[in-house]
């Protein structure tokens, strides 16, 4: 055994024991599993006239979230996404928090960026009203982007009537890519969490207001995601958002906008931006109809996006939910022919 | 829309935020139920608030404080209102003959009191505490006028009961009202330790009250 190696063990051992016996309330720490799984079949128009509809089953979740309360100011979470039946394993988020300070949470780590609502608080499929990301969600803002930074956030009172305003404010490494690529989510591509990756770092935060029925939000993100080969300038890439919700009885009303900025390496900006409105009913027998409307406007192209979702949500319990939805592609973007789709999605949060 | 103008919209959201800030509010005066009900289910529905025993609905707190940016003091009210109605931790080595024996009489094995002093204590209706007790901690899931239609109702698998149709309220005894109400069945968690006798006892009235109403 090399000396490095034996005194690498020792201090394995001694730190060990210092946990053990360090003074400390042990009983007062918790480690909490849980998490959330869904099972999905999708019929999908294709452009290939052999096989005009193509059907498949695919476990797109399988989530694990554990959730470690440490002492009164200290804690942390986690989340291991197995996507695709385990063929995309990836840390969706790893943090840890604290809140010592009043009207401030202090987090470092990897987190899902707070732009919004959908991509941080809405995606998950147990939250979600309707199975698939809305477009604006892959083709404008591309979610759902976690990335590695400090994220600061907190809430504030306003009057009496449990009104209050939010905060978020984060830097973290940024998105990172290829100018010329053609995916846009692929910037949100792993190797943003190297540390031998670019020294700009992204900024963003969200000011939102919560009132009793009703809130909406102001959000923004800016930073370099590549650099010009010739020159080595920056490319910028950025995003404003703005959200709103309403609630009353069963009734829930939402609505999101992203407008995003993207440098290129010829000098012109990729600007593009889109929206999604819905809406959703739950009735007193746990049917709940809903129906979503989403529009991309690609500026300066002519491939814009539209997509049209109907469907409903049957709960089985709290826990337990099938959601079943038509999704109409008005405008073709990507296939000669219609791309509706069918999706279908059981989903257990446990 | 450049990115210096994006860049300026996050300066300036940020020079706000600073000031609203500093304009310290007063605190907000909700239980930790109603904060619960208009927070939780705003964006998923909440789930059954005895599913979790008092230690996992602390974890659990904390990390979903975060995601809806709570403030202190509404973090701390709705912990301390999911702890207290958590689902208790089951002893495997407790005695429960008693609980055994009752079932076999037919009578509700949930409802039967944990508390020795339960059984013997004296039924008091007050209004005025039992309103407020109610409107504190009741009123989320079966509204106002105990229909079963509160802020939270919507949201909550099962539907809360509504107390002015509800058999069960009109058919039990007080003291097994008070029981129920002390240590819950099914959904509907268990008060003992967040309410004190006085104030479950009156509760009792107030359902009386609302079940009385034609």
């Amino acid at each position: 055994m090399s000396r490095t190696l034996f005194v690498r063990c020792v201090l394995i051992v001694a730190g060990g024991l210092a946990l053990v016996v360090a003074p400390s309330n042990v009983h007062a720490q918790l480690l909490k599993l849980t998490g959330y799984a869904d099972l999905e079949w999708t019929a999908q128009e294709t452009n290939d006239p052999e096989d005009e509809w193509h059907n498949f089953f695919d476990n797109h979740h399988f989530n694990l979230i554990g959730i470690a309360w440490v002492t009164d100011d200290l804690s942390g979470a986690v989340e291991v996404e197995y996507e695709h039946a385990g063929e995309e394993i990836a840390l969706e988020y790893g943090y840890i928090s604290y809140t010592g300070i009043p009207y401030l949470r202090l987090v470092g780590g990897k987190f899902i960026i707070p732009f919004n609502r959908w991509n941080k608080d809405l995606h998950p499929t147990f939250i979600s009203k309707m199975p698939g990301r809305p477009p604006v969600y892959a083709n404008v803002f591309p979610s759902t982007y976690s990335d590695v930074g400090i994220w600061a956030s907190g809430g504030a009172p306003v009057g009496q009537n449990g009104n209050r305003v939010t905060y978020d404010l984060y830097v973290v490494n940024g998105l990172k890519g290829d100018p010329d690529a053609s995916s846009f989510r692929g910037l949100r591509g792993n190797d943003r969490e190297r540390p031998d990756r670019d020294d700009n770092k992204a900024v963003g935060g969200r000011l939102g207001f919560e009132l009793a029925n009703a809130s909406f939000g102001v959000s923004g993100y800016t930073g370099d995601y590549a650099k010009t080969e010739d020159t080595g300038v920056g490319l910028g890439i950025s995003f404003v958002g703005v959200d709103a919700d309403y609630h009353w009885q069963g009734l829930e009303l939402r609505g999101e906008f992203v407008s995003a900025s993207q440098d290129l390496t010829s000098g012109e900006n990729n600007d593009r931006s889109g929206y999604y409105l819905q809406a959703a009913y739950l009735t007193e027998v746990d049917f709940e109809p809903v129906i979503r409307f989403t529009a991309v406007d690609f500026e300066g192209r002519e491939d814009d996006a539209e997509e049209l979702g109907i469907g409903f949500n049957y709960y089985l319990s709290a826990s337990g939910t099938v959601r079943v939805a038509y999704l109409f592609g008005l405008e073709d973007s990507e296939f000669e022919t219609d791309n509706d789709k069918l999706m279908t999605q059981f989903v257990v949060v446990f | 829309m450049t990115s210096q103008a994006k860049k300026t919209v996050v300066l300036i959201g940020l020079i706000g935020l600073a000031v609203l800030l500093m304009v310290r509010p007063a605190l907000a005066q909700e239980s930790g139920a109603e904060i619960w009900g208009r927070t939780c289910n705003k964006c998923h529905r909440a789930q059954p608030v005895n599913k979790y025993q008092a230690d996992e609905w602390r974890a659990i707190m904390r990390h979903m404080a975060l995601n809806a940016r709570l403030t202190p003091a509404e973090e701390e009210a709705v912990t301390e209102f999911l702890m207290s109605v958590a689902r208790p931790v089951v002893d495997a080595s407790a005695d429960r003959s008693e609980t055994v024996a009752l079932s076999a009489s037919g009578r509700l094995p949930d409802l039967v009191s944990t508390d020795p002093d339960m059984a013997s204590y004296v039924i008091r209706y007050d209004s005025l505490i039992g309103m407020e007790s109610y409107k504190r901690q009741c009123v989320v899931c079966h509204g106002a006028e105990g229909e079963g239609d509160g802020p939270a109702a919507a949201a909550l698998k099962p539907r809360p009961t509504d107390l002015t149709e509800s058999e069960l309220v009109s058919e039990m005894p007080d003291a097994e009202l008070l029981e129920f109400l002390s240590n819950g069945k099914g959904a509907m968690p268990g008060f003992a330790k967040i309410l004190s006798k006085q104030e479950l006892s009156a509760i009792v009235g107030v359902l009386r009250d609302l079940n009385a109403v034609e």
